[in-house]
């Protein structure tokens, strides 16, 4: 049976697990950061991610996602922060933070860090522990259920601020959360899609299904069943083929989209 | 508790130091009253219908809501709000025209007959599943504002609502409004350039431009004395004849 061969094996099992929980969590955060147009979101906190684990190596430590977090988290909050403050919009201080990581990250690496750049950039299978999928299942469970429970206020924070403001409710609680969700779910996805297609996860499902769907609901619905066949499709790929999963699985999730627009170009609304 | 809904007293706002684009503003608006802010482009009627919504706060001066200072003020689910060209807000997010609705009460749900009943009420009933981003300007104009007359506020604030609505459904509108204030016993807040429709439609006027000024009645600013004294050039006032 050449489906059930590669779940015998550890490594695989954990991907597949940690592979169900990424699609279920990113989509779910992602519908909300697509609204605020802060598209770019994940591809900016990987970065700062990349500057934690660089960090981390430099002090002699192979994979410490606490460090990570220590500089992802704030780092995460100032984007928000600096979106408000200084009147920029999402896009524009997303460009600005993601450049001054990604120099810190250079820094850091010609002062002596070490990373093992295949696997961070790009994720890997084998290098994802029980402990990864532990963290990543509690997160899911977390994330989700603040997201489900909340989800009009939250819908009405990123859609109207004006509006959600008038509920007497306070928006830098909201922005607060998302940021914070943002970086946590971003630093746990890492070892498996790696630094530069963690990204892909948060957004082109949604993006995709927002082609086809015609309301709120279907749009995240339909942008988690994406996230689930390219999960699948891709670790199993990766597993039969060799090649790296977060690639493969972005590729899928290219093809999904490209889809997605013939489909709703030519009338196919759900 | 007194009867004012609205109490601005000597308040100055500015987005940039030294440079105010309110000085000295005041006025009281009591219960059940369907007031029109009127004044040019720039002159502030935004700006001070965001102020008494809290979204910005004034250098100086005190604005009360419901007898409060605003900065105490926690019942803002009594208080409806459609700011101007609402329907330039959206991306083309899939958000249906239902969903929409049910968006104001985040934390309480909303019968969905009530959103069938209003939907028909502002003439959207065939649209119900479409995405807003498919509805036109004014569609989405009408849109927001049943979603504001769904949450049945006491203090209704309207920031050009018919900027963007034809004709046809700007009459309708007025009615709507003139039977939430009258029947439902909301107080209304509209800025609006409608000099027409105001002389029909509304109780009192407030003129502002930078700073209020005062006319002792609707008949003194639809003067083209009056309307020359706020706008700064000639126009005149054609009332709407029903």
């Amino acid at each position: 049976m050449p489906m059930i061969e590669p779940l015998l094996h550890p490594f695989m099992q954990r991907a597949i697990i940690a592979g169900i929980l990424i699609a279920i969590i990113c989509p779910l955060l992602g519908v909300f950061l697509v609204i605020k147009r802060l598209t770019m979101i994940g591809d900016t906190v990987a970065h700062i991610a990349l500057t934690g684990l660089a960090f981390a190596s430099l002090l002699g430590l192979l994979k410490n996602i606490y460090l990570t977090y220590l500089i992802t988290l704030p780092g995460t909050i100032l984007i928000f922060k600096l979106t408000k403050s200084v009147r920029l919009s999402g896009e524009q201080s997303l460009a600005i933070i993601l450049s001054a990581f990604a120099a810190l990250t250079s820094i850091i690496v010609s002062l002596g860090g070490k990373l093992n750049f295949e696997a961070v950039l790009f994720g890997s299978i084998l290098f994802l522990s029980w402990d990864d999928v532990y963290l990543l299942a509690i997160m899911t469970v977390g994330i989700s259920l603040i997201l489900m429970i909340r989800l009009k206020s939250f819908l009405l924070f990123v859609f109207d601020e004006e509006s959600f403001r008038l509920t007497g409710q306070k928006n830098e609680i909201y922005e607060l959360t998302l940021s914070i969700c943002s970086s946590l779910i971003i630093v746990a996805s890492l070892t498996l899609m790696g630094v530069l297609l963690v990204a892909a996860m948060i957004s082109i499902p949604v993006l995709s299904s927002m082609q086809i769907a015609r309301s709120f609901s279907k749009t995240l619905l339909t942008s988690i069943i994406i996230s689930e066949l390219a999960v699948l499709i891709g670790i199993f790929g990766s597993y039969y083929t060799g090649l790296a999963p977060g690639g493969l699985i972005v590729i899928l999730l290219i093809l999904a989209f490209t889809s997605s627009i013939i489909l709703g170009k030519a009338g196919l609304k759900i | 508790m007194s009867d004012e809904v609205v109490a601005l007293n000597r308040v100055w706002i500015s987005y940039e130091p030294g440079i105010y684009v309110v000085e000295d503003a005041s006025f009281t608006v009591n219960q059940r009253e369907f007031v029109a802010l009127v004044g040019p482009n720039g002159g502030g009627k935004t700006t001070v219908l965001k102020a008494i919504l809290g979204l910005i706060k004034p250098e100086k001066g005190s604005i009360k809501l419901f007898g409060r200072e605003i900065r105490n003020f926690k019942e803002w689910a009594w208080i409806g709000y459609v700011p101007q060209h609402a329907e330039k807000m959206y991306t083309n997010f899939p958000l249906s025209v239902e969903e929409f609705l049910y968006l104001k009460s985040p934390t309480h749900k909303v019968p969905r007959e009530d959103v069938y009943k209003m939907l028909e009420f502002v003439g959207l009933k065939d649209v119900k599943y479409k995405r807003v981003s498919e509805l036109s300007g004014g569609q989405f104009q009408r849109l927001y504002i049943a979603r504001e007359i769904m949450a049945s506020p006491k203090l209704l604030i309207l920031d050009e609502p018919t900027s963007s609505i034809d004709a046809s459904f700007k009459s309708d509108l007025y009615d709507i409004l003139k039977e939430i204030n009258e029947n439902l016993r909301a107080t209304i807040i509209m800025s609006t350039h409608d000099i027409a429709a105001i002389s029909t439609y509304v109780n009192r006027v407030v003129c502002i431009n930078k700073r209020v000024i005062h006319m002792d009645n609707i008949e003194e600013l639809m003067s083209g004395k009056g309307l020359c004294e706020l706008y700064g050039y000639h126009v005149h006032g054609l009332r709407h004849v029903h």
